[in-house]
């Protein structure tokens, strides 16, 4: 009895803190562990049924592995998973790099109202969907109104077709990434570099390092377990694609899929195609299980360089 | 954030005042530099925005003969006319 009492004191201490997470823990619950059990349509051929979805998944037969057989028997499997794996990994590395770098020069820019300026501009881009970001692409890239090719005709080049050259949307897939995600991912970094105590930029300033070492060897190691924490993060969703990005901005190219069919991608057009539920809650899993397997491998090798840096 | 600035002492003397810097920011150099960078950055962040608009309020056939273009020959509202159409005439049986 005493136990209870002294948890329900301590519940009503925090009442304000755990107020502030209510939604959040809400959402959860009910997007991410109620329909956790559905997991187990992967292993069923579903098949729908006139009692309802529930009916359906019960009255479905089991099939064991044959739904992921379809994502690595088909012979596209090695061109999506490359994609995936060589466009995350791409865009973990240079938008980590980009982020901190504008975020350091935001905080060292002298004039503060500017600076505000410039990063309420940086973030407008990451609230646009990503329909809305394939029409700005559309407006550069169009072949016969497109800003691009209108400077290559003023120029006396030939226009290029870029809905179908494959060989240039590597690059126009992480510039569009960069110019979408920086901006955001910044602020993070940003709040972090604002934390870090004043006084060892004097001590330096008093042993005479310029204002490159200080950002060298104060602010980044400062900042560095931020750094390694979105890392984490980021490594354990190398294997889940951005969908908008690579399926509107492309707008659907057939042309062009050897170079932006990802898992996720791969996955819709199949589910367009045959309906088939079970492949592609299977695809699903399949990426939530190896994310989940690689944020524990990169946790445990960070713990064993730097115990602290470590997520958990 | 550079509440107490530390500034450089000119010495003194009379009739000649430097303009005192803030050893704390970047060199002048670098700051303008930074400006820059991060202004053109921030600048096209927001530019694809703009130009999509102008694009929406650029009449058809300039459309068709120039292309997309910030300046347009000819502005006409036709585009936002022509979406809001249908829920007018929606409303009209109402009226």
């Amino acid at each position: 009895m005493g136990s209870l009492m002294r948890w329900l004191r301590t519940v009503n201490r925090n009442m304000a803190l755990l107020i502030m997470v209510l939604p959040g823990a809400v959402w959860f619950l009910l997007f991410c562990y109620l329909p956790m059990p559905g997991v187990i349509l992967a292993f069923k051929n579903y098949r729908f049924s006139r009692d309802g979805f529930l009916a359906g998944i019960i009255q479905s037969e089991w099939v064991g592995f044959k739904n992921f057989e379809y994502l690595f028997k088909t012979e596209d499997a090695y061109i999506i998973v490359r994609n995936t794996v060589l466009y995350n990994a791409v865009f973990i590395v240079l938008g980590t790099a980009l982020s901190v770098f504008v975020a350091i020069l935001i905080h060292e820019i002298a004039n503060k109202k500017l600076a505000k300026i410039y990063q309420t501009g940086m973030f407008l881009p990451h609230f646009l969907s990503w329909v809305i970001v394939s029409y700005f692409v559309f407006s550069f890239l169009s072949v016969d109104k497109g800003v691009l090719n209108q400077l290559l005709r003023y120029f006396g080049a030939d226009p290029v077709y870029w809905y179908s050259e494959t060989k240039y949307w590597p690059f126009i897939l992480v510039i569009v990434y960069l110019w979408k995600s920086v901006g955001y991912g910044s602020v993070i970094y940003l709040a972090a570099i604002v934390g870090i105590d004043k006084s060892y930029y004097e001590a330096a300033m008093i042993d005479g390092a310029n204002k490159w070492q200080q950002i060298c060897r104060i602010t980044v190691p400062m900042i560095m377990p931020v750094i390694v924490i979105m890392f984490i993060l980021a490594i354990g969703g190398i294997f889940r694609a951005d969908f908008g990005l690579f399926y509107q901005v492309p707008r659907d190219t057939g042309a062009l899929y050897p170079v932006t069919n990802v898992i996720d991608t791969f996955v819709y057009r199949g589910l367009k195609v045959t309906g088939d539920i079970g492949m592609s809650t299977a695809a699903g899993l399949y990426q939530a299980v190896v994310g989940f397997v690689l944020v524990i491998t990169t946790n445990f090798i960070v713990r064993k360089i730097n115990k602290e840096q470590a997520l958990f | 954030m550079n509440n107490s600035a530390v500034l450089q002492h000119d010495g003194g003397r009379p009739g000649r005042r430097k303009k005192l810097r803030n050893i704390h920011q970047l060199p002048p150099f670098w700051n303008m530099l930074a400006h820059l960078a991060i202004g053109l950055f921030s600048f096209s962040c927001v530019y694809p925005f703009l130009f999509v608009i102008v694009i929406s309020l650029t009449d058809e056939t300039t459309l068709a003969k120039n292309g997309y273009s910030i300046f347009p020959e000819k502005w006409s509202l036709d585009a936002y006319a022509y979406v809001f159409k249908p829920a007018i005439s929606c409303f009209a049986p109402m009226a």
